[in-house]
């Protein structure tokens, strides 16, 4: 029995020493960076396409989270306890967060030393990292063989009957139902409250569902709750491939960028930079886009893509010509204000 | 000498998990942007917190009285029954009380989603011609939660019923009673203890549900913990938030103290009473 015992500890001795030796020289070899961005089944891709082959060049770790949240990066900031190097950003949040001066300035000298990313994409704060867009979706095998076009037609419960989803959210909704009553496009901001609250009232009856997440969008859709909603364009090309009777309408769409930001007091910002400077390699990017259609600006992207994938993209002329562009500022501004009416309204 | 250092752990784990949180939270919800009344102000004023805080009270009431209304007799089953067969219903009780509160959630979401087997069985039976809509209604967030909490109910009364003596509602039929009367006179204000601390922790659970009206009531039927939900990620406002968190403390407090005073301490521990 003491034999036993004193062979145990000597093993776990020996243990002990092996595994303090190989913490040592792992910590001594490299970082590992802590990227967070929406998940989904988008990280297989983007670890395949990117995080290896980063790790295997630069020897620097990368460790993906999710999901992207505002209210998290908030406290982690105010804590001190900053887990993230890099997190996607929607716009507005963009906004919030540095006005709250929550991120880390993005030295451009690391991640585009050349210069060759187009002004819009090179911001004080954040590199656009994607565009998406908003757009409505519907079921091809419940109209008839008839196909709606517009806002106006998501309205029209007559000739296109059945439940529809919407998000949870007043932001673009109150766009969709101004474009619906006849707004023009270009004239949608500032937005006229009361005249989309007024066109909202309508449809509010003939909503089933009111979502939340990207999963939940086209769930809906897919299992007959709901024949017609609104979806984030990436969603429906992966459904259409498995044969779903699903497809999309650009007309009326919000084109939207998210954002790639360096948290304040992350603890590895140089080398967050360096994996934002990998994102924008344009074979790798053209990789990426057969699983996501969210492009971004990656120098010479563009160019390779080929014209039948181009048109599912949400910046493809003909589809930026029809959409609308979101205004993230109004947002910024009004969303506190206009989501407690808005929440006060569907208890109505 | 040795009590006081077996309940530390508890203690400890009570100062780091909810004292220390909770003063966090109070500090929060009076230091916001606009002063230390900022979250009370917006307590007072927001018509959105007083229409969801007395939605959430309906339906926290409704659900605590369907659940003792439905657990009530199928306790009275299980305490009847002899000792060696309890288990075996005891263990039909236990087992979905076991299941995740989200996988039962999601069940209900598919038994009434507009393709679901509800809507399938009701066409299947000619009873309706094209789907009803169950999904995001009073109905689905009534269902849900009593469904859940059903267990609470019934393993609380089975506990407090199987200590009666069951030699005193025959007694009381021996003497001539009918069996409404010796329920009514006899048996019931036995149970009563077992009745009011079901009450008390279903009604204390069903205040702060979350998932359950989330999925199944979606945002026409937020509780007060959706509102606090949508406060933090969608709107910023950690001040009003933590202000809700507060009254749903107090709220829980008030109900616990009510009770208390309903039935006095010793009966509610003391079994028989």
């Amino acid at each position: 029995m003491t034999d036993m015992t004193r062979r145990d500890m000597g093993r776990l001795a020996l243990g002990g020493a092996a595994l303090a030796a190989m913490g040592k020289s792992a910590h001594a070899q490299a970082v590992t960076i802590t990227v967070n961005g929406s998940g989904g089944s988008l990280a297989k891709s983007l670890e395949r396409i990117y995080e290896k082959p980063f790790t295997a060049e630069t020897g620097i770790g990368v460790r993906s989270t999710a999901p992207v949240s505002l209210p998290k990066l908030k406290a982690m900031v105010e804590t001190g306890n900053m887990e993230w190097d890099l997190t996607e950003m929607g716009g507005a949040d963009m906004i919030e967060a540095i006005k709250n001066g929550w991120l880390t300035e993005i030295d451009w000298s690391i991640v585009d030393p050349d210069n060759k990313l187009p002004p819009i994409a090179r911001q004080k704060y954040g590199m656009v990292t994607s565009t998406f867009s908003t757009v409505i979706a519907y079921r091809t095998d419940k109209f008839g063989g008839k196909a709606p076009k517009s806002w106006a037609d998501f309205w029209d419960v007559k000739s296109f009957p059945g439940p529809r989803a919407l998000q949870d959210s007043p932001v673009q909704n109150l766009e969709f139902a101004l474009l619906a009553d006849g707004v023009p496009a270009d004239k949608l901001y500032p937005l006229d409250v009361e005249r989309a609250f007024k066109k909202l009232d309508q449809i509010k009856g003939n909503v089933a569902a009111w979502w939340t997440t990207g999963a939940q969008q086209v769930q809906l859709l897919v299992d007959g709750e709901a024949v017609m909603g609104t979806v984030w364009n990436g969603r429906v090309p992966p459904l259409k491939k498995e044969g779903k009777p699903v497809d999309i309408i650009w007309n009326g769409g919000a084109l939207q960028l998210s954002y790639w930001a360096v948290p304040k007091g992350a603890k590895h910002p140089r080398e967050a930079m360096l994996y934002m400077k990998s994102r924008l390699d344009p074979d790798k990017g053209l990789q990426l886009l057969q699983d996501s259609p969210y492009p971004g600006f990656a120098p010479g992207l563009i160019e390779k893509v080929d014209p039948e994938l181009a048109k599912t993209l949400p910046i493809h002329p003909d589809n930026v010509a029809v959409q609308y562009r979101f205004d993230p500022d109004y947002w910024s501004e009004h969303r506190q204000k206009l989501t407690e009416r808005w929440a006060a309204w569907l208890l109505t | 000498m040795v009590a006081p250092l077996l309940v530390a752990p508890l203690l400890l784990l009570f100062a780091i998990f909810f004292v220390v949180p909770f003063v966090e939270i109070m500090r929060i919800s009076f230091s916001g942007q606009g002063g230390a009344l900022a979250g009370a102000t917006w307590l007072m004023s927001s018509s959105l917190f007083a229409v969801i805080f007395l939605n959430t009270l309906k339906l926290a009431l409704t659900v605590t009285l369907i659940c003792l209304g439905l657990g009530y007799p199928a306790a009275c089953f299980i305490a009847g029954q002899p000792a060696s067969q309890r288990g075996i219903y005891l263990a039909l009780v236990l087992l979905p009380f076991w299941t995740s509160v989200l996988v039962r959630t999601y069940t209900w979401a598919l038994v009434l989603g507009r393709e679901g087997l509800l809507n399938a069985s009701l066409i299947w039976l000619g009873l309706s011609d094209e789907p009803q809509r169950f999904m995001f209604t009073p109905l689905a967030v009534h269902l849900g939660m009593v469904q859940i909490l059903l267990p609470v109910a019934i393993l609380t009364l089975v506990g407090v019923m199987t200590e009666l003596d069951p030699g005193l509602a025959r007694a009381a039929r021996v003497l001539g009673a009918s069996p409404w009367r010796a329920f009514w006179h006899v048996y019931l204000p036995m149970t009563k203890p077992g009745i009011v601390a079901a009450a008390m922790l279903l009604f204390i659970l069903s205040l702060g549900f979350y998932i359950t009206p989330a999925l199944l009531g979606g945002p026409r039927h937020r509780t007060i913990a959706n509102l606090i939900d949508l406060q933090v990620h969608q709107m910023n406002d950690w001040t009003s938030a933590s202000a809700m968190a507060l009254v749903l403390l107090a709220t829980t407090i008030v109900a616990v103290v009510l009770l208390r005073w309903l039935v006095p301490d010793r009966t509610l521990h003391g079994g028989a009473g």
